[in-house]
């Protein structure tokens, strides 16, 4: 440190760099700086929350407190709930960083952009498949599914909702700067989920049925994975489009 | 080696029909200070944007010591300090916890101690822990400028950094730019309020629809 406190402070500028900070420090740093952002406005990770709770209460009151068919649809019902649920969280994902500059500071800092996307997306699960996560046994249970399925579909949501975060990214990341992006957000990344769906209800369907959940639930590994080495590379690659074409002063 | 830092040549960015830059070639050297001058919808803020590696040129290329863009731009963000006219801090964090992350962000592990001294000198005491958007305009201002003190860089880029400031940022933020021009550092700004800064090197260059034209 050049900090001998002389009159004359001229400090060059290769002298005063204060230490490196490694790549796993820097995420670190950034998913603890994304938490508190999301901790401060809690509506980010509330609405989603309250979604999913409405709509699967909503059923029973719908379609009458019938326990076997209730029971048939919960997969089903639970699954589409979460997916709508992360849908519906994607929208701000970028959209207030750009609105405040930060994006462009991510895109021209020397940290590389596909680490703040990876915090960035992790916080964005912690936030909001996480509670989905925590809460989705009561609810399964409130439906009428079988204690024994309940752990499967856990373990599918937690596969199922990291996905959802990562793949979300890369559309939310195309519709940097669009106006009322939200539509052609869930318009380009709906395909993509899809299959996320397929698998994620029918290994839990296949648990309440009493059959082995293995085979779904190693496909929504398989995406999970697929997802974790595509996704960060896309979304910070459309970042940069994004942020070089949108916000003219 | 050349005393050229950053470079651009015969710019030209379309937006639809028509050119935002039409040909536009600025250079700043080490230990100088550039100030792109020109009314509102010149191209001024394009033009950085083109030079900071935001935007890409339709035509032309931009070099930073020498190398080319899109190749050159780890070693361009390394050195380059880029505060535009949005502050680059989340309304929802605090003025340290913004300033901590803006560290992060350029590959260095923050100093708390230093941001609190920076934005002591900057007039902000006793507003650190204040989330930004309960700060006025000129605060906020203040806070994004702040990392000037904080992160050395061999490089600046500041789009009107002048606005919403009074008299006393106006003295600070002088005595920082010609720090860094003394030290050997460039600037590149744009600015609409007249700017002296006594005893460095400054030059300026003027632009209207989109090209440069004499002073």
């Amino acid at each position: 440190m050049s900090d001998t406190g002389s009159a004359a402070r001229a400090p060059r500028p290769e002298e005063t760099r204060g230490a490196p900070i490694g790549l796993l420090g820097g995420g670190t740093a950034l998913l603890r700086r994304e938490l508190l952002v999301g901790l401060r406005s809690p509506g980010q990770w509330l609405n989603p929350l309250l979604f999913f709770v409405i709509v699967i209460t909503l059923f029973p009151l719908g379609i009458g407190p019938e326990p076997s068919r209730l029971a048939t649809i919960a997969p089903g019902v639970l699954w589409v709930a979460a997916l709508l649920a992360v849908l519906l969280s994607l929208d701000t994902l970028f959209e207030r960083d750009r609105a405040d500059g930060v994006l462009e500071q991510w895109v021209l800092g020397s940290l590389p952009l596909t680490v703040l996307v990876l915090a960035k997306v992790l916080a964005h699960w912690l936030a909001s498949g996480l509670p989905l996560l925590v809460l989705s046994p009561l609810l399964g249970l409130m439906l009428g599914l079988p204690v024994e399925a309940l752990p499967v579909l856990c373990a599918s949501l937690a596969l199922g909702t990291l996905t959802l975060s990562l793949t979300g990214a890369i559309g939310a990341a195309l519709t940097v700067g669009v106006n009322r992006g939200g539509v052609l957000l869930s318009l380009l990344v709906l395909p993509l989920n899809v299959p996320v769906l397929i698998f994620g209800a029918s290994s839990v369907a296949a648990a309440a049925e009493g059959f082995s959940p293995s085979a779904g639930l190693t496909l929504l590994a398989a995406l999970a994975a697929l997802a974790l080495s595509v996704a960060p590379w896309a979304t910070a690659a459309a970042l940069r489009i994004g942020v070089g074409s949108a916000g003219q002063g | 080696m050349s005393r050229e830092r950053l470079s651009g040549r015969d710019l030209v960015v379309w937006r639809g029909e028509t050119a935002v830059l039409d040909g536009v070639s600025v250079s700043l050297q080490r230990g100088e200070l550039l100030r792109i001058d020109g009314e509102n919808g010149s191209g001024k803020t394009t033009l950085l944007r083109v030079l900071a590696g935001l935007v890409e040129a339709d035509e032309g290329d931009v070099r930073f010591e020498g190398a080319r863009l899109p190749r050159a731009r780890d070693a361009l963000n390394a050195a380059l300090l880029w505060i535009g006219h949005r502050p680059g801090t989340s309304e929802s964090l605090t003025a340290l916890e913004n300033l901590r992350a803006c560290a992060v962000t350029h590959g260095v592990r923050p100093d708390p101690r230093r941001i609190g001294e920076a934005l002591d000198a900057l007039g902000l005491q006793g507003r650190h822990a204040l989330p930004v958007a309960s700060l006025s305009a000129g605060q906020r201002r203040r806070v994004a400028l702040a990392r000037l003190a904080l992160e050395p860089c061999a490089l600046w880029v500041l789009d009107e950094p002048l606005t919403a400031l009074d008299a006393r940022g106006l003295d600070w933020l002088r005595e920082r730019l010609s720090e860094q021009v003394r030290s050997g550092g460039s600037v590149l700004m744009t600015t609409h309020q007249p700017l002296e800064i006594p005893g460095i090197a400054m030059s300026t260059c003027r632009l209207a629809g989109g090209r440069t034209v004499d002073a």
